[in-house]
C-alpha cells in the first residue's frame, strides 16, 4: 500500500528536477558590470575627450548561448575608461577629440565540456576626429575560462567565460590605448 | 607572412552540427589586413537545424552581410 506522502515524494522529485532543468537551460547575456576589468594598474592619461562606439555584438535569444550586446560592451568600456582615467572625459553624440570604435569580430564558445574557454577577437580603432586620421588599428585577441568551481550550471559557466574574455579584451585594449602618444 | 602584392587575407570558420544529417550551423568570414592582421570586415551567418541552409547559401548570406550597408 502506497501512502499519500510517498506519492507526493515520487511526483515532487521529478517535477523539481524538471523545473530546475528548465530554469538552468535559459541563457542570459553577458553582464555589463562583470565585463569591467578591475585595477588596470598605472595608465597614462590622455588630456582629450573620447566618444566610444561598439558593434559586432548580439543579443541573447532564449535558446541561444550568452552573447555580448553592443550597448553593454560600450558601457563597460566607457566605465573602464573613466575609472582608469585613460582619457580626460567620455562624451556622447558627435562631440569628442577622438572616436574609439570597438567591433567584435569573433566570439568562439564551446558547446560542451567541464571547463569552458571562450575566445574573443575585437577590432579596436582610434580615430582623431579633427582630421579623420587613424591613430590606432589593432586586433585584440583574448580568452576567458570558467570551470565547474565557478558554476555548476553550464549556461552560467559559459556566461562567466564570455564575461572573462570581454574583461581581458577591454583590459588589453585600454592598455594599448594608454601606451599611445597622442 | 603573406607574399608581396596581397591586399587582403580572407579567413573563415565553419561550425557543423548533426540533426538527422550534417548541416552547417555557423559560418564566419573575416577579411584582414595582411600587414597588421587587423580585421577590415567580417560577416556571420547562423542557422539552426530548422532554418538550415546549404553551404553555398550560407556563403552568399555572409558575403551579403559583409557588404550590407556599404551603399548607404
Amino acid at each position: 500500500m502506497i501512502r499519500q506522502d510517498q506519492i507526493c515524494k515520487l511526483v515532487a522529485a521529478p517535477a523539481a528536477a524538471l523545473a530546475l532543468l528548465l530554469l538552468a537551460g535559459c541563457a542570459s547575456p553577458a553582464n555589463r558590470q562583470a565585463m569591467v576589468p578591475q585595477a588596470l594598474g598605472a595608465l597614462q592619461t590622455h588630456p582629450y575627450s573620447v566618444r566610444i562606439q561598439s558593434s559586432g555584438g548580439s543579443d541573447t535569444g532564449a535558446l541561444d548561448s550568452s552573447n555580448i550586446p553592443d550597448a553593454d560592451l560600450k558601457s563597460a568600456i566607457e566605465e573602464t575608461v573613466v575609472s582608469n582615467k585613460v582619457f580626460k572625459s567620455v562624451v556622447q553624440g558627435k562631440d569628442g577629440d577622438y572616436e574609439l570604435s570597438v567591433r567584435v569580430t569573433s566570439l568562439s564558445k564551446p558547446i560542451i565540456g567541464f571547463s569552458f574557454t571562450v575566445k574573443m577577437e575585437a577590432a579596436w580603432s582610434l580615430l582623431k576626429v579633427s582630421d579623420q586620421s587613424v591613430v590606432m588599428r589593432k586586433s585584440i585577441k583574448s580568452s576567458g575560462t570558467a570551470t565547474t568551481g565557478d558554476a555548476l550550471v553550464g549556461v552560467t559557466r559559459l556566461r562567466l567565460a564570455v564575461e572573462a574574455s570581454a574583461r581581458d579584451n577591454i583590459s588589453q585594449g585600454l592598455q594599448a590605448l594608454s601606451a599611445l602618444k597622442l | 607572412m603573406p607574399p608581396p602584392g596581397v591586399d587582403g587575407i580572407v579567413t573563415y570558420v565553419e561550425k557543423w552540427m548533426w540533426d538527422i544529417t550534417m548541416y552547417m550551423l555557423e559560418l564566419t568570414v573575416v577579411i584582414r589586413d595582411p600587414q597588421s592582421d587587423f580585421p577590415l570586415a567580417t560577416g556571420n551567418s547562423y542557422h539552426t537545424s530548422l532554418t538550415r541552409k546549404s553551404p553555398r547559401e550560407m556563403v552568399d548570406e555572409v558575403i551579403g552581410n559583409i557588404y550590407k550597408g556599404q551603399d548607404k
